[in-house]
């Protein structure tokens, strides 16, 4: 039998099933899922047969760049912690600031994808990671544009400086 | 099963927010003309105090207007700026007002701070004060129409140039 490397016993991961708007499951460990401040949020409540979540809103793509964020982050936070407990130096957090970089560095689409879908699962650090990445492709265009990217409609009323 | 829904047919507005906090200056007054709800957002109170004291507006200079230090009395008195950086002042300037220029003190002892941050007028040391995202600043056109209204407990400084 395989030894953990870590000497204390761990107990049995809990998993959780998630399901894409496509119909795809992922199961993945309940800690995992709990990055999801939706999906923690009354967790404890459900019976643990049902912990099974149907995304409406979350394509299968996206999904598993989402539950990839994730399991990083939980795994990440883990070993920062462990270090820390150790009191040996770790350069964890700028690693896994570099991760996050690479990680939303995807086209567009892609962008959205992850913004809406972080926004929905209420996963704060991923939404900030996704936001300012919005930010930094629309700082500099025009209203237009701008209107254009989001699908907002032009209702602007007239200028009130412009017949100043 | 838990089934999560909302709609992704627009972005939410706690994420256009969280977006515009994100935004310099001059993108916001750029931004104001997308939308009305855009523009109320932008104008909002409580988004102009966030995103004031966002982190990174803490390496901005301060700069301190004393009205006090008026040369030209009323209705048209000189006025200056400095720089403050830490406790010192910095550099002081005399303002180049044009004859126009409508300046209206109706106290002379209040000591304003407000601090310019990639455009962004903030705040008096008596709390309020309105910036150009507030008080409007005209994006589309050549005259330098520009106005800023302090207030400082109950007085109110208006200056436009």
């Amino acid at each position: 039998m395989k030894d953990s490397f870590n000497p204390s016993i761990e107990p049995p991961k809990k998993t959780v099933t998630l399901v894409s708007s496509d119909g795809y499951d992922f199961e993945v460990e309940e800690e995992v899922a709990l990055e999801s401040q939706v999906i923690k949020d009354g967790f404890e409540d459900k019976a643990v047969d049902d912990r099974e979540y149907l995304l409406f809103n979350v394509h299968s793509d996206t999904l598993e760049l989402i539950i990839k964020y994730c399991e990083k982050h939980v795994s990440s936070r883990k070993s920062i912690s462990a270090a820390a407990a150790s009191s040996s130096s770790s350069n964890g957090e700028e690693a896994l600031k570099e991760w996050d970089e690479h990680f939303i560095s995807v086209d567009t689409n892609t962008l959205y994808d992850i913004l809406m879908a972080a926004d929905y699962l209420n996963i704060k650090s991923l939404l900030d990671l996704a936001i300012q990445k919005v930010a930094d492709t629309i700082h500099g265009r025009s209203p237009e544009q701008i209107r254009k990217k989001f699908n907002i409609e032009n209702d602007s009323i007239i200028d009130p400086w412009a017949s100043e | 099963m838990a089934i999560i829904t909302t709609s992704n047919v627009v972005l939410p507005e706690d994420v256009v927010f969280c977006l515009l906090l994100c935004l310099p200056v001059a993108s916001l007054l750029r931004f104001k003309s997308v939308c009305k709800s855009w523009r109320a957002l932008i104008e909002s109170s409580s988004f102009v105090n966030r995103h004031h004291f966002k982190d990174d507006y803490n390496n901005y200079s301060l700069i301190v207007m004393n009205p006090s230090a008026f040369g030209r009395p009323a209705p048209n008195p000189d006025l200056y700026v400095s720089l403050l950086s830490g406790n010192s002042l910095e550099a002081s300037v005399k303002l180049d007002l044009p004859d126009c220029c409508n300046v209206n003190l109706y106290n002379d002892s209040i000591n304003v701070v407000i601090s310019i941050s990639g455009g962004m007028i903030g705040r008096t040391n008596g709390g309020q004060i309105s910036n150009p995202l507030t008080a409007g600043f005209p994006e589309n056109t050549d005259e330098t129409l520009f106005q800023i209204w302090l207030l400082s407990d109950m007085n109110m400084v208006g200056i436009m140039f």
